[in-house]
């Protein structure tokens, strides 16, 4: 025992007399954490709280064009202009501002739309009262014209086609009821109330997340980025594992020390036991940066309920996961630069697979299959099972299992190949 | 039956790489005797490596026999790695650490503890130069200071059998001066050495054994006078190697 303490102090020494590495190893996963966190909620927040900057050019000055630029001036979706310095922009100007950035998007409505919607509404409701079928042709049509920056994502297009639908059928509606009303009052003596006035909504949704026991957890940016990315970064380990295990072999000090009365398991064993108190180190500095670094910069407080003890085995686990593919990593490849390269796209494979860059519910269908092959996928299921669905042990139980395993694995193979390579 | 004067016996040693038909060592078999500097000398390539990377257990062998001090290598390399040191061709110390930090690592791995272990290196230290170099850092000494240490790190737990492979490779005459003197010293009280180096002057003078090798097999072996005396016409241990192992360049 005494030996292997010999070995832990002599790997803590190491570790810690590189003192630009070990800042590294705790200043840049905090960087990553803040910054994508960062990033993530500045995203959520501009589709959903400041606003996209739209352009409404709205050349109908009847129903039609005046609801839809109220709700769009209500929406906290939109910051909806009307003019381009101080005037009421033409079509080509709106093109042309959208085409520059100077907005998102550009909406115009045509010049009597509403007027064509009632024509069309007011011959079809005729022609039902007589006993005919309805019919309609293209020139009924009417025609918003949407102007999108290149640059828009396709979801984002999706949304907004929602929104100006939303709002349009609506007062789509509203004339249609309006004319049969009309229709109705000519051919009855007696009048009937305006059927458009009556708008009460009947089909409400609550929305709940549906969690157990009553945590107050709310799902946000920070409760989804901090795990992801705090898996991510204490995968990153990896690179200066394998670079210790590959530079103790390449100085010759890894043979020295086989000459001696100590075991290769032993030699591993004590690295991954300062390690793996780095990677831990690294995980309390990121809780403690969420719960209450955040808050002071305007991100939302990380909450972690009263499930610190799972969050603390699954930590170990993950870092025992990250360990053990440092040791097949730096058993396997042959030079620091070979070691490097591999783990640091091995992760960000790993982590693509995973789920940390997007989640895998909106994975294509093959990339789906193959995400559960990722420890990173394993790991963040369990985490947002503790932090945000508030999961018993139980549940978690087989992701910290499956971690353990994957780093038996990586350390079996290690040991094979190193048995394989001794042997030739 | 097990000759107590031997410290190291060798069987019909044979070791092949993976991929190469041409064995690195060919069945070779030789004693080193208790007390001896043995010397191992043979061109590049010529297997030297090889046999001190088995000896020290870091190797296994395709075929043969090895015993140390009455162990076998095979199945008793536990106990055989408590009386063997070994000084690497290679600067195999942490430069990050200082003198002190690497010897008491190392002492402490080889099972040496608290103030038995603070003195030994006390003890060392002067006498191969380093004692005001005790605490700096190794990556600040010069290529002279870490042999010397080098050295230091394999012979801080008396090692009954030493092996050192080059242990003055690249250094100045000071500092291999100082190296060599040592290990007389050190062989004087009782350790058994193995011994490889190209520089044939310098094994001429320190070693009380040799054995020349080349591809893979051994080529000559004895005293120095026994060797000079069945080479005839050559001066000197060069002259021999020359003679025996060609003029051809070895990779």
């Amino acid at each position: 025992m005494r030996i292997f303490f010999k070995l832990v102090y002599k790997d803590a020494l190491v570790v810690m007399r590189d003192r630009g590495g070990l800042a590294m190893l705790f200043i840049m996963p905090l960087a990553l954490v803040l910054l994508m966190t960062s990033l993530q909620d500045a995203t959520f927040r501009s589709v959903n709280e400041s606003g996209i900057r739209l352009l409404l050019l709205n050349n109908d000055i009847d129903s039609l064009g005046l609801s839809v630029e109220k709700k769009m001036m209500q929406s906290g979706l939109f910051r909806t202009f009307t003019e381009i310095d101080d005037r009421k922009p033409t079509e080509q100007e709106v093109k042309d501002a959208v085409a520059a950035g100077r907005f998102l998007i550009g909406v115009i409505i045509p010049h009597g739309a509403t007027q064509r919607i009632r024509d069309k509404v007011s011959r079809n409701v005729q022609m039902a009262l007589s006993g005919s079928q309805p019919v309609s042709g293209p020139e009924d049509s009417v025609f918003l014209q949407v102007y999108l920056d290149p640059t828009t994502k396709i979801s984002f297009r999706e949304n907004l086609q929602h929104s100006i639908h939303e709002f349009s059928s609506e007062i789509e509606s509203q004339i249609i009821l309006q004319e049969i009303t009309l229709k109705i009052n000519e051919l009855l003596a007696i009048p009937v109330y305006d059927l458009s006035q009556v708008q009460e909504e009947v089909i409400f949704y609550r929305e709940e997340y549906a969690t157990r026991g009553d945590t107050g957890v709310i799902p946000n940016s920070v409760q989804h980025n901090v795990p992801a990315w705090t898996i991510f970064a204490m995968f990153f380990i990896v690179i200066p594992f394998a670079g210790a295990m590959i530079r103790e072999r390449e100085d010759g000090s890894l043979d020295r020390l086989l000459t001696m009365p100590v075991s290769h398991a032993k030699i591993l064993f004590s690295k991954t036991i300062v390690f793996l108190f780095i990677c831990y180190f690294q995980f309390i500095l990121i809780l403690i940066m969420g719960v209450y670094l955040f808050p002071l910069i305007g991100l939302p407080a990380l909450q972690t309920g009263d499930n610190l003890g799972m969050l603390s085995l699954m930590a170990l686990a993950t870092a025992l996961a990250a360990i053990g593919y440092g040791i097949a990593v730096g058993t396997i490849t042959r030079t620091h630069q070979q070691a490097s390269i591999f783990a640091s796209i091995s992760v960000v494979i790993l982590a693509a697979l995973g789920g940390i860059w997007v989640p895998v519910f909106i994975m294509p269908a093959f990339l789906r299959q193959i995400s559960v092959v990722s420890p990173l996928n394993w790991a963040l299921n369990s985490f947002y099972d503790i932090l945000i669905r508030n999961a018993s042990f139980s549940e978690v139980f087989p992701g910290i299992i499956g971690l353990c395993l994957f780093a038996l694995a990586c350390i079996l193979l290690a040991l094979i190949y190193k048995k394989l390579k001794w042997a030739s | 039956m097990i000759d107590s004067d031997v410290s190291i016996d060798i069987k019909d040693l044979t070791r092949y790489y993976k991929g190469n038909h041409i064995p690195a060592l060919d069945q070779v078999s030789l004693q080193v005797r208790k007390g001896d500097i043995f010397g191992l000398l043979g061109p590049n390539g010529a297997g030297k490596t090889t046999m001190i990377r088995i000896l020290c257990g870091l190797l296994s062998p395709t075929n043969g026999e090895v015993t140390i001090e009455g162990y076998s290598l095979k199945n008793e390399k536990a106990f055989i790695r408590k009386i063997i040191g070994v000084v690497p061709q290679d600067i195999a110390l942490y430069s990050s650490l200082t003198a002190r930090e690497n010897l008491s690592v190392y002492g402490g791995i080889c099972g040496l503890k608290g103030r038995f272990l603070k003195e030994r290196i006390k003890e060392l230290l002067p006498v191969f130069g380093l004692e005001k170099s005790a605490d700096r850092h190794v990556e600040h000494f010069s290529g002279g200071m870490k042999r010397r240490l080098n050295l230091i790190a394999g012979l801080l737990h008396m090692p009954r059998i030493l092996f050192l492979d080059e242990p003055t490779v690249g250094i100045d005459v000071h500092s291999r001066n100082v190296i060599l003197e040592n290990l007389r010293e050190i062989n004087r009280n009782g350790t058994t050495m193995v011994y490889t180096s190209h520089y044939l002057e310098e094994a001429e003078n320190l070693c009380s054994y040799i054995t020349i090798i080349d591809e893979g097999r051994i080529i000559t072996r004895g005293t120095l006078a026994e060797i000079m005396e069945r080479s005839g016409s050559c001066t000197s241990l060069v002259d021999v190697f020359l003679s025996l192992t060609g003029k051809t360049l070895r990779d």
